[in-house]
Parts: C-alpha cells; sequence; structure tokens
C-alpha cells in the first residue's frame, strides 16, 4: 500500500495544473475544464484520507461534491450557452457585460 | 507491490492527461484528455478500495459531463482560432501563483509530521461498496442527502429558465 504522502503530492500537483490552467487560458470551456481537474484533485485528497482513517467519511464528502459540482457544471454552461448567442464570443477577455 | 506499480501507472497518466487538458489547442482534445484524466483517478479511487466512487466517477464524469463539454462546443461555432498564450507577462504571472501554491501546500503537508508516510490503515472489504454507503447516506447524512436532491432540482429550474430562447 501506497503511503498517503504520495497521494497528497500527486493531488497537489493537479490541483496546481488546473490553477495555472485556470490562469492562462482565455477560453472560458478550457477554464471550466481546469475548475474540474481542481475538483478532482480535492476528491482524491479525501479518498486518500479515508483510506488512511480506515472511515467511509470522506466517500460520503466526495459523493456530495459530485453531486452539487453536477448541478454547477450544468448551469456553468447553460450560461455560457446563453452568453454565446447573445455575444458571439467564449473568450474570458472579453466578457465584460457587467463593466459599466 | 502491484498496487505501487499501479499507482504510479495511474498517477503519471492523470497528471500527464491534466497537463495536456490545459495545453491542447482544440478544445474536443481537451473534453477527451479530461476523460483519460478521470479514468486515470477514477482507477486511483478503486486502487484505496473505494469501489462504488469509482463507479460514479466514470459514469458521471467521464461518461456525462464531458459529454455536456462536447454538446457545448458542438452547439457553439467557433470562428476565432484559438491562440495560446504561454510567454505573455500573464502567463508568467499564472506560473509564478501555482508554483508558490504547489510549495506552500508541500511546505504545509511536510509540516504535518511522520503520519503522512505511515501506511494507511485502509478500508476494510466493502466498506466502499454501496451498500454500506447507502446506510450511511439514508441514516447519518439523511438531511444533507435530501437537501442535494433539492439542489439538483433548483438546477433543473435554473437551467430551464436561463437556457429559454426568447
Amino acid at each position: 500500500m501506497v503511503p498517503v504522502a504520495y497521494y497528497v503530492v500527486l493531488s497537489a500537483a493537479l490541483f496546481t495544473v488546473g490553477l495555472v490552467g485556470i490562469l492562462v487560458r482565455r477560453n472560458i470551456l478550457v477554464v471550466l475544464m481546469a475548475v474540474e481537474l481542481m475538483i478532482n484533485a480535492v476528491n482524491l485528497n479525501f479518498i486518500a484520507f479515508s483510506n488512511l482513517h480506515g472511515n467511509y467519511t470522506g466517500i460520503v464528502a466526495v459523493l456530495f461534491v459530485i453531486g452539487v459540482e453536477a448541478a454547477e457544471l450544468a448551469i456553468a454552461l447553460t450560461v455560457i450557452l446563453a452568453y454565446y448567442r447573445h455575444r458571439e464570443t467564449l473568450d474570458g477577455d472579453r466578457m465584460d457585460l457587467l463593466k459599466g | 507491490m502491484i498496487g505501487a506499480i499501479l499507482f504510479f501507472v495511474f498517477a503519471a497518466v492523470a497528471l500527464t492527461a491534466a497537463v495536456l487538458v490545459i495545453a491542447s489547442r482544440s478544445i474536443v482534445h481537451s473534453a477527451l484528455y479530461l476523460v483519460l484524466s478521470f479514468l486515470a483517478v477514477a482507477g486511483l479511487f478503486i486502487l484505496q478500495g473505494a469501489e462504488f466512487l469509482g463507479a460514479v466517477q466514470i459514469l458521471l464524469y467521464a461518461g456525462s459531463i464531458v459529454v455536456m463539454f462536447v454538446f457545448v462546443v458542438m452547439m457553439v461555432n467557433l470562428k476565432e482560432p484559438i491562440s495560446l498564450q504561454w510567454t505573455t507577462f500573464r502567463s508568467m504571472g499564472a506560473y509564478l501563483l501555482g508554483g508558490l501554491m504547489l510549495v506552500e501546500l508541500f511546505w504545509i503537508a511536510g509540516r504535518a509530521g511522520g503520519w503522512l508516510s505511515a501506511p494507511s490503515r485502509g478500508l476494510e472489504p466493502g466498506q466502499g461498496h454501496i451498500e454500506v454507503l447507502g446506510k450511511v447516506l439514508f441514516r447519518q447524512y439523511l438531511l444533507p442527502f435530501e437537501l442535494l436532491s433539492l439542489v439538483l432540482l433548483t438546477a433543473i429550474f435554473g437551467l430551464l429558465v436561463i437556457g429559454r430562447r426568447k
């Protein structure tokens, strides 16, 4: 059995990749995918610690995360589609309708 | 031993695919690499005894979520070519922030002491199965579980309102 430190390191690396993706990419769909990567990294940590303590609480937490995250993603994609119908762009830098 | 080998294989696949999600020029390629990353993480879940969660990960993430992404890509018509800007001032700031956070996370993990490198106790066989999880969800966590269904219902109404054509 691999020690939990390995999972923590892998999770930190995945989280950082997601963060860099959010900051570097401008296409809003790729930014959402990077958010997914970060959530996945967090889930990996939950399971690793659940495994460390021999307890199912982490698994239950991940189930809730997945449920909330599915709702969030569906709404986000719908908003993106609605925005695209108005402005014909997916560039996050040009989404400035609220700038005033 | 075999567990360690599998861990490194899955970890390498997950990390490489994650980097490729960020780095590929086409959004469809990004979505496909996202599937690969999710599948590798599902393998890591199963490796740690959370079999039901691994199945949920494959069905929900690699299945439906990526299908949603691909549908949106199909419905929007991207005329402008996607430009990747890896060397701008802003990207440098992003790398700096990412590196800073990585160092920070490692520092915190290093301070946690020796228990992080101790072998895991491991889930009892069957503790990650749906029978145990179902009982837990419907007894101990009944209220959050029902609230979650309310969240999903609200999301459906929100979708219908936002997605409606004028």
